[in-house]
């Protein structure tokens, strides 16, 4: 049985690298003021597991997917493309193909830096929902809040902007509350970052209440 | 005197907002939204992160609540 429900997971498949760091961040934060669980290899750290294999599997257990192909580029040292996000966007769309039948209820958002640069490098899916967040995390969170607000039909989502003026709010306090947990910032994981913006929303849930 | 306003129930919110769009009242417009927007917020369950992080979850948690506390002293 797994852990988290299905219908509320989210799998988010992006670039790890520094520079991505915070459109990634504020897309975690959105999935979960939208009332989702964002999951990540990331989270992960088990290094007894194969990667692809937590992969697969995080992926089994996430009815929805955020999918960035914005670094499918060459790298600088072979010239051969990243093709780590395009690979796990096709595992997403086998399992929604071909996977037992929760797994057809599956639902993906693909992200790009440009909405048609797809069509030079993985042209076979268009007519997937495509769209491009410039490197911008307000848009990036317009983006996750629209798509889940259509894709899972729940009508309990707040709006793109109030979910904005929270993150600003959160990044405003994380400095403290790094130093409260006796972190420096640049110390922050994938973990960290996770579990300090789930308990920010709900701390900040429970004071308004 | 004036009588006190309860929060609409989800028949009358859902019905306020099926209306909206041919009423005149700019105000009751504001208010229903508001009022929905509230609702929109207040139902939906923020979860909890599925995996510690490298601080322990109750320590994370102090820390949030220590740093949201002092945010909001100095508002």
């Amino acid at each position: 049985m797994a852990k988290y429900p299905f219908a509320s997971c989210v799998f988010v498949n992006c670039p790890f690298d520094d520079d991505y760091a915070e459109v990634r961040n504020a897309i975690v934060f959105a999935i979960y003021d939208c009332g989702f669980i964002p999951r990540c290899a990331l989270e992960e750290d088990n290094a007894g597991n194969v990667r692809f294999e937590k992969i697969q599997n995080i992926i089994s257990e996430c009815k929805f997917g955020v999918h960035d192909i914005s670094r499918t580029e060459l790298d600088q040292h072979n010239e051969l493309p990243r093709f780590n996000m395009p690979l796990e966007l096709g595992v997403f769309l086998g399992a929604k193909k071909f996977g037992a039948r929760n797994q057809k209820g599956k639902n993906c958002l693909i992200l790009d830096r440009d909405q048609y640069r797809y069509q030079q490098f993985i042209s076979d899916i268009a007519g997937q929902d495509i769209r491009s967040h410039n490197g911008q995390p307000e848009a990036a969170i317009t983006m996750i809040r629209t798509w889940l607000n259509s894709a899972s039909g729940r009508r309990t989502i707040p709006g793109g902007r109030a979910i904005t003026r929270r993150y600003e709010s959160f990044l405003r306090d994380l400095p403290q509350i790094c130093a409260n947990a006796h972190l420096d910032e640049d110390e922050v994981t994938y973990n960290d970052f996770s579990v300090f913006a789930s308990d920010w929303l709900q701390e900040t849930d429970r004071k308004r209440a | 005197m004036a009588a006190k306003r309860k929060a609409p129930t989800k028949a009358r919110a859902s019905k306020a907002g099926k209306t909206l769009s041919t009423s005149s009242s700019a105000k009751a417009k504001t208010s229903a939204a508001k009022t929905l927007a509230k609702r929109s917020v207040a139902v939906r369950k923020v979860h909890s992160a599925p995996k510690k992080g490298s601080v322990t979850r109750s320590v994370a948690k102090r820390a949030v609540r220590k740093a949201a506390t002092s945010s909001g002293r100095k508002k």
